[in-house]
């Protein structure tokens, strides 16, 4: 008895190691209902420049960090920053790299008002 | 003879631990994937990441950028999609820039000759502070010469004028003619239509025309949202019985009293009909 249930639990751990197998590896399903976070970063650089572009003004700030959050929660800032490393490593024009240094400057502003 | 069959529990526990790690790597914990691209956005985001791309379109005047973006998000993106999410974001009072981008975006599919004039962006001068000196031995130093920094991109941020929201300029939209009753039993709508051409005679998107009525309300919409009848065209449903008035452009002339007029029908009654309203641009 004591060894038939051990058997059966087995037999769970290996079914379930095998369909653990096929769920993420074999057949993990398509790619579908992504998010912004989980862009590529050259992807998400053209996200957050077009923010900088499309909210230019001190007004416009609160609005960008919303937007800015479905990047990533956390610091505004920093994503920027990430934006502006990525940008000059693919060589952005000198106009979009303004206009993401205009986002961090008001960002800077807009934190130190809160 | 005894046939040797593998014990049954042993089928049951496979069986079970099997489906039980599908339900676990496909539904509880699905693969979460990073390093995607903007067509495997769920429908919100994409709808997010339109809506940004159009009001980017108004900063930047780049429909060729602009279609580019549209591209990565797969599927049609076709003007009908752009519209559709206009008239919803203007029906939930949403963003109305990025709706009148949206309207500007599908004018510029239909009409790939359309040129917007950007809205200005603030400028931005980065003015490099000096760095603040402190004596650690004030008695040992008897001057202090600050050293202007040679690479301090963000140190303090000076605005300039705000920038002005218009995306066109030019002379202000004039009414041709007087309104124009439309008795249509078809449509079964009573409409305020309105076509916003410019100088030469074109249909023009993205003019932002603004309703009042005399409780005070009002409301806007955009030309460009039914690019299969003009892109110039913008309609507003009537209500019988309220008088509203009209403004074409931020500089246009108020139209005041329209009414959805009264059309007679073939029984000897009378049903509402529409009105038709065509401004030009002066030369």
């Amino acid at each position: 008895m004591r060894r038939s249930l051990i058997g059966f639990l087995l037999a769970i751990l290996l079914g379930l190691a095998a369909g653990l197998f096929y769920g993420w590896v074999i057949n993990p399903g398509p790619v579908k209902n992504g998010t912004i976070s989980s862009l590529r970063a050259d992807f998400q650089t053209d996200y957050v420049l077009m923010v900088a572009e499309a909210y230019p003004n001190e007004t416009d700030t609160a609005a960008a960090v919303t937007l800015l959050q479905q990047v990533n929660t956390k610091d505004p800032r920093q994503i920027v920053q990430n934006a502006l490393l990525t940008a000059q490593q693919l060589g952005y024009s000198e106009a979009d790299l303004q206009s993401l240094k205009g986002l961090q400057a008001r960002l800077m502003n807009w934190e130190g008002a809160q | 003879m005894k046939e040797k069959r593998p014990p049954l529990y042993l089928i049951t526990g496979i069986i079970i631990g099997l489906l039980v790690g599908i339900l676990i790597s496909r539904v509880i914990l699905p693969v979460r994937y990073t390093d995607t691209s903007p067509d495997t956005l769920s429908a919100a985001q994409k709808e997010i990441y339109r809506a940004l791309i159009a009001r980017t379109y108004l900063y930047e005047g780049d429909a060729a950028r602009a279609f580019t973006r549209l591209a990565l998000l797969g599927g049609t993106n076709s003007g009908n999609d752009l519209v559709a999410q206009a008239q919803q974001m203007v029906a939930e009072n949403g963003d109305t820039l990025s709706a009148k981008g949206l309207a500007l975006l599908a004018g510029a599919m239909t009409d790939p000759k359309q040129v917007i004039t950007p809205l200005s962006n603030a400028q931005f001068a980065f003015t490099p502070e000096l760095p603040t000196v402190t004596n650690a031995a004030p008695t040992n130093v008897k001057t202090q010469t600050a050293i202007p920094p040679t690479s301090t991109p963000f140190a303090t941020y000076t605005p300039r004028p705000t920038a002005t929201p218009k995306p066109t300029q030019g002379a202000p939209y004039q009414l041709v003619g007087e309104p124009k009753q439309v008795c249509d039993t078809k449509s079964g709508r009573s409409l305020l239509m309105v076509y916003v051409y410019d100088s030469k005679g074109d249909g023009v998107s993205g003019v932002q025309i603004e309703i009042t009525v005399t409780d005070g309300g009002s409301s806007y919409f955009f030309t460009g949202l039914y690019p299969e009848i003009s892109s110039g065209y913008a309609d507003y449903e009537m209500v019988a019985g309220i008088i509203y008035n009209l403004r074409v452009g931020s500089g246009g002339d108020l139209i005041t009293g329209l009414e959805a007029p009264q059309c007679p029908a073939g029984d000897g009654n009378a049903y509402t009909g529409s009105l038709e309203l065509k401004f030009k641009q002066s030369e």
